[in-house]
């Protein structure tokens, strides 16, 4: 089991027409600086990117800084990450635009009966709690993943926000990824809903 | 590259099921002995092919038939071979059937791997591949037809009701569950065409099965204990390809948490082997049984009404108890009371009396009798506003008799939507449920039963017509 890395899975992601948000892997502070300058200095989050299974739970560790903006908080979040990253050697630092609105999860697992399997559900921190979730044999096509969509007891919450066709299109999408690569897990959690839009936020893919 | 339907074959199981002959191997002397019960129950089941009875000791006649040392001594074409010997000595009788060219094999023995004994599972396994012999079982109790009255189970055949020729296809996975639903079955006003016990589906497995029903004409619903499938990609395929052809309604026993052991990601974590089932189910068209009972409760839904997407009810009742018990159960399952049209409304204010409220649930009083039901129900029936009817009918009330139970067939006869009856009481409610069932009206003693099938034939017309 490998951690695919997130550069690599972002563009893996882009292959197949899923949205993830702006993000770099900076290697000093001047880098970060100026991400966030390109960014038109909206709020940033700072995460510790390492293939150590402890790091694996990153606020649990305290490996991510969240809604950082002006100079002074992006500098004292980094030094503080670097210093806390250390015993997760080696890591990178990912720093990410931040955007606020609904979270949902995608993913898919491998069963060991059944073969590939996607999941949608409420996503962030209700997913385990409220374990409102649909399951489907992939590739699933926009049927299935409508009937998904409609089996969430959160669908109105989900809808409220987008149009159903995006959210669709996106597990067919991510269902297509799953099912054409050698992957055996993926998570994108969260994937936020914002402004009609979809934003995949944290991507992790086993390989 | 080879093509998913390359790779996925069937056993034919035609000849074993409608056998124009059956040899018993193990077919004892002892009255006792499961090979000797067998024997009893083909001869007195009435079936009509050929018999031979099959014995290492071989010597006297057994029940009016002579008995073969050994199936190769008996030379004739053979459909059906039942084992009901000692599982040591099954491997080597395989090979015999083999070379007897039997078209398929029944073992009725246990002691394989249920045991631990998965050597002897895997000879046996073999030596059926070698001769590419459709065998089923170990530990089953094998195949009933009710049209070919084939019939390997061992159980004596007065310490269970056997249920009619019917048009349900019955599998099984366990034996112990598959006798108690049969025992069940002729209480529920249907009848069957197989019942399949398959065991440990060392060679036939649930796939064959399915296929077998689906492409039976005498079979129009399937009805399906499962524990757990021995391989999942052919029975994605086969439910792929059947599972809105025939409604196939399923229960899936043994609820496992596989998932969350050695989870990596959050999804992996939340989808463990019973999510993934319910949703191969769901995907797939299958109708899912939460309990037992739903499986038959179900089934005789399916084996007569039509199917029908809308979820408007119309509900008549000579109890006011009862309508909102009935209605309270058909919110619970997403269900809803029709609005009557106001052409229906008119009518029924001219015919009832004016004790009755003219609303859904239409209650018709407790003095209601033959007459009021009639111009009620079929008032209801025909309203355009009405999906699906519900009658409850309260035998304990003085109007309520067979004749309510013959105007509720007529109205049925002339009609093209669901119509079921709720009835609930003892011995003399009993006896007008037969009458109604074996007219083709399913009856419910519970509320929330007969909602839940309501539910499932709306939820499994939907994904019919949608797909």
């Amino acid at each position: 089991m490998v951690l695919v890395d997130y550069e690599e899975g972002k563009n893996l992601l882009d292959k197949y027409r899923i949205k993830s948000i702006d993000s770099k892997y900076i290697n000093n502070i001047n880098e970060l600086l100026k991400f966030s300058d390109s960014l038109n200095n909206a709020d940033i989050a700072l995460k510790v990117i390492s293939q150590n299974p402890e790091a694996l739970h990153k606020s649990k560790q305290g490996l991510v800084k969240l809604d950082l903006r002006t100079e002074h908080e992006l500098e004292k979040a980094y030094n503080e990450l670097i210093k806390r990253a250390e015993q997760f050697k080696p890591y990178k630092i990912l720093a990410q635009k931040m955007v606020k609105g609904i979270e949902i999860i995608i993913g898919g697992k491998t069963d060991l009966q059944f073969g590939k399997v996607i999941l949608i559900g409420l996503g962030g921190i209700y997913v385990e709690i409220l374990k409102d979730f649909q399951l489907r044999i992939c590739p699933v096509n926009n049927k299935d993943a409508d009937e998904m969509i409609e089996n969430l007891k959160s669908k109105q919450i989900i809808l409220n926000n987008i149009n159903k066709n995006k959210i669709a299109d996106l597990l067919v999408n991510t269902s297509k990824l799953f099912f054409e690569n050698n992957i055996v897990e993926l998570d994108l959690n969260p994937v936020i809903i914002h402004d009609n839009n979809l934003d995949a936020v944290d991507i992790r893919i086993i390989k | 590259m080879k093509t998913e339907k390359d790779k996925i074959k069937y056993y034919n199981l035609e000849p074993m099921i409608h056998p124009k002959s059956v040899a018993i191997i193990g077919a004892s002397y002892d009255p006792n002995k499961v090979g000797h019960i067998v024997l009893r129950n083909y001869i007195h089941g009435g079936f009509s092919g050929k018999l031979y009875p099959v014995n290492v000791n071989a010597k006297d006649d057994l029940l009016g038939l002579k008995v073969y040392k050994s199936i190769l001594d008996i030379k004739q074409e053979i459909d059906l071979v039942v084992i009901a010997t000692p599982a040591a000595t099954v491997p080597s009788l395989i090979n015999e059937c083999g070379k007897a060219n039997a078209k398929g094999v029944v073992v009725i023995s246990s002691g394989f791997a249920e045991v631990g004994n998965t050597d002897l599972q895997k000879q046996l396994i073999e030596n059926a591949k070698k001769y590419n012999l459709a065998v089923i079982g170990p530990n089953c109790l094998g195949v009933m037809d009710l049209r070919s009255r084939t019939d390997t189970m061992y159980l004596p055949s007065f310490k269970l009701d056997k249920p009619i020729m019917g048009n349900v296809g019955f599998i099984s996975q366990s034996g112990a569950i598959g006798s108690v639903v049969l025992d069940l079955i002729d209480h529920e006003g249907f009848g069957l065409s197989s019942f399949i016990s398959y065991g440990n589906a060392d060679v036939v497995d649930e796939s064959d099965i399915l296929n077998y029903l689906a492409n039976d004409n005498g079979t129009k619903l399937i009805i399906f204990y499962l524990e757990g499938v021995k391989d999942g990609q052919r029975f994605l395929y086969t439910i792929k390809k059947y599972g809105l052809k025939k409604p196939i309604i399923i229960i899936k026993a043994g609820a496992t948490s596989q998932g969350a052991t050695a989870a990596h990601s959050h999804t992996a974590a939340l989808a463990g082997n019973t999510e993934v089932y319910e949703s191969i189910f769901k995907q797939y068209g299958l109708i899912e049984a939460e309990d037992l009972y739903d499986l038959l409760y179900f089934a005789k839904i399916f084996e007569t009404e039509p199917l029908c997407t809308g979820n408007r009810v119309g509900v008549v009742t000579n109890g006011g108890g009862a309508g909102v018990l009935v209605t309270d159960a058909l919110y619970k399952n997403g269900l809803e009371l029709a609005q009557l049209s106001i052409n229906t409304k008119q009518n029924l204010r001219k015919v009832m009396p004016s004790i009755v409220n003219i609303t859904t649930p239409l209650d018709i009083g407790g003095d209601a009798d033959r007459e009021r039901f009639k111009n009620a129900i079929d008032s209801v029936a025909n309203d355009e506003n009405v999906d699906m009817i519900a009658v409850i009918v309260l035998f304990q009330t003085p109007g309520a008799d067979s004749a309510v139970v013959s105007e509720i067939i007529n109205v049925k006869n002339n009609i093209t939507k669901p119509l079921i009856v709720i009835s609930i009481g003892g011995t003399y409610t009993l006896a007008h449920r037969t009458m109604l069932e074996s007219s083709g009206i399913p009856v419910y003693d519970s509320p929330m039963a007969a909602a839940r099938s309501l539910k499932a034939l709306i939820d499994f017309s939907k994904t019919s017509i949608k797909k």
